[in-house]
């Protein structure tokens, strides 16, 4: 019994490990630059071999292999998947598949109202570099993997409400901290990365997304440099006094 | 076809059959204990511990960055508040203490296996690698008799520290079975980027390290002005060929020293190159399970002195003593 019990969960561990897409990848992650770059690359090297794709041919046959790939896998590992889950023991080894050749770098800035009428930006912080204002929040807060996830989510397209709602979290946090801030400003910055043989490529840094978040809750967002043309109305606020996050440094 | 399917039968009969001292699993246990403080310490102690935990654990209204309606599990218990998820942490860390000193059995691998597991699935967002890594090592150490030796529980039963009575040795090769699947299927599924093949030279982590999202310093691959390019190509070269063929490791048990040595070498680099949290300690943390004649043969000699000269002669007088008979217990068939 007991022999028989450990080889069932040999196979379930294995099998679920095996690497395999999980879920089909949505457009917005296609079109990113360096999901862009793979797809070419491969069809470069199919052709080299014969097999003549256009890069839309590709991306179509991959998300149909995806698909029924997902559908079989789903089908037969069903058991095993919900057996792995129930004893917390999840079999998802995804680590490093493949470099993000544009990395949109979070960036959380806010304004103060100068005496002449006009406003004072100030950066916070840029993901990954030295925190400029260690007051407002604990440079351990940014350097963990947990919260640098959140942050790297927030630039991929499937989760484009998560920039929005971590830019409301992190406005509520500075408010807390500086009566004086007007707007909390939130930027996604590309830059692509330095490729090791082709370093003399130009990188400049483009904005992909910013958003204000206002002093009344109001939200005014922008994409690609262009400003969204709706506004979003202000979000009720539910401070907790018990619970209040004080990031100040003691 | 018969025959066959009766000798492989018959071969995993004596794997799961088989027994072995018990300084393996404990070594695999004191080391998840050990990450866990690691992982848990921060945030129970310090405010930016607490403040992570807020953020990526809570409702919004606790200070979470988003909504959260909380898993059946935690609102049984008052669903994602500050109070609720803080309290689990904190059992966590008092069953984390109690599994590395090996106090009161398996119970508070149960209790950190589900405090855990509650706090941890609040997010699926902020969960990774480490957190599945985490709940395998937890889930397969309930299965072992892990405070059998080198634990309280065997200072209170024997007045010694070892106790080389042999438990079963399956659920210790479980764990191996468990890290060489995790390496094995982070390898191949690498393979799917060029980046970490010769089609793209091996320059994967060359552009990773450029992540901030993933890199320690974002900065430091600009700031070496090309320095990096050959050291990074070796090292994405030395990853994938390791992870790949970590399989072997199970096959061929003399190469384990190789893999465990490039492993902890790896690992050290992920520490000090990425911020992955406990990842690396985690991982590090089973491949004892991967040497069970070395932690055996440490065991004895560290138990050796341990033993006053008169216990030493009254046991081997009277009763066969717990050392003699581990040296003499029957040997396990060959480790996976």
């Amino acid at each position: 019994m007991r022999a028989l019990l450990v080889v069932l969960h040999l196979t379930a561990v294995i099998s679920v490990a095996c690497p395999a897409p999980v879920r089909t990848m949505p457009d917005s992650s296609w079109k990113r630059p360096a999901v862009q770059e793979e797809v070419l690359g491969w069809t470069t090297r199919l052709a080299k071999i014969g097999i003549r794709l256009t890069p839309d041919e590709l991306q179509s046959l991959s998300t149909d292999i995806q698909r029924q790939w997902i559908d079989a896998r789903r089908a037969i590992l069903g058991p095993a998947l919900t057996y792995l889950r129930v004893i917390g023991a999840t079999q998802a080894w995804y680590m490093f598949t493949g470099p993000d050749k544009e990395p949109q770098r979070f960036v959380l800035s806010f304004t103060t109202a100068r005496d002449d009428g006009g406003t004072e930006a100030e950066r916070v912080f840029e993901l990954g570099y030295e925190l400029e204002h260690p007051e407002l929040l604990h440079a351990d807060f940014l350097d963990d993997h947990r919260v640098r996830r959140v942050m790297f989510q927030t630039s991929w397209g499937k989760s484009e409400s998560t920039f929005r709602i971590v830019c409301q979290a992190l406005d509520v946090r500075l408010r807390k901290q500086r009566e004086d801030v007007v707007d909390t400003v939130c930027q996604l910055v590309g830059r692509p990365v330095e490729h090791p043989y082709r370093r003399e490529r130009k990188r400049t840094d483009s904005i992909a997304r910013e958003i204000a978040v206002h002093k009344d809750g109001s939200i005014d967002e922008a994409k690609d440099g262009r400003p969204s043309k709706r506004r979003l109305p202000a979000k009720k606020r539910t401070p907790s006094s018990s619970s209040s996050p004080s990031a100040v440094t003691p | 076809m018969k025959a066959r399917f009766a000798r492989l039968w018959r071969t995993i009969r004596a794997h799961t059959d088989a027994t072995e001292n018990g300084a393996c699993v404990a070594a695999v246990r004191i080391g998840i204990a050990l990450s866990l403080l690691v992982l848990l310490v921060p945030f129970v102690f310090t405010e930016a511990g607490r403040e992570i935990v807020r953020f990526s654990f809570c409702d919004d209204e606790s200070g979470g960055y988003r909504s959260m309606v909380g898993t059946p599990a935690i609102r049984l218990l008052g669903g994602p508040t500050e109070a609720v998820v803080m309290n689990l942490l904190r059992t966590a860390l008092v069953g984390s203490v109690l599994m590395l000193v090996g106090l009161f059995g398996r119970a508070p691998i149960l209790v950190v296996a589900v405090a855990t597991k509650i706090v941890f699935s609040q997010n699926s967002d902020v969960s990774g690698g480490g957190d599945s890594l985490l709940g395998n090592a937890l889930f397969l150490l309930l299965l072992a008799d892990c405070t059998a030796t080198m634990s309280l529980d065997c200072w209170l039963r024997t007045r010694r520290l070892f106790d080389h009575t042999p438990i079963p040795a399956w659920p210790r090769k479980l764990l191996l079975v468990q890290i060489v699947v995790v390496y094995t299927a982070t390898g191949i599924q690498k393979l799917v980027s060029t980046a970490w093949t010769p089609f793209d030279g091996f320059s994967a982590l060359y552009q990773i390290l450029q992540s901030p999202q993933w890199a320690r310093s974002p900065g430091l691959i600009e700031a070496t002005d090309g320095w990096l390019v050959v050291p990074a190509a070796i090292m994405s070269v030395v990853t994938i060929v390791w992870e790949c063929f970590f399989f072997v490791a199970l096959v061929k048990p003399r190469t384990r020293v190789i893999f465990a040595v490039v492993g902890v070498a790896i690992h050290i680099g992920i520490f000090a190159l990425m911020e992955v949290g406990v990842f690396s300690l985690l991982s590090v943390a089973y491949y004892p399970a991967m040497f069970a004649a070395i932690c055996t043969r440490l065991a004895e000699r560290a138990s050796a002195p341990m033993s006053s000269p008169t216990a030493v002669l009254q046991e081997e007088s009277s009763a066969p003593s717990a050392v003699i008979s581990s040296s003499t217990a029957p040997s396990p068939p060959a480790s996976p």
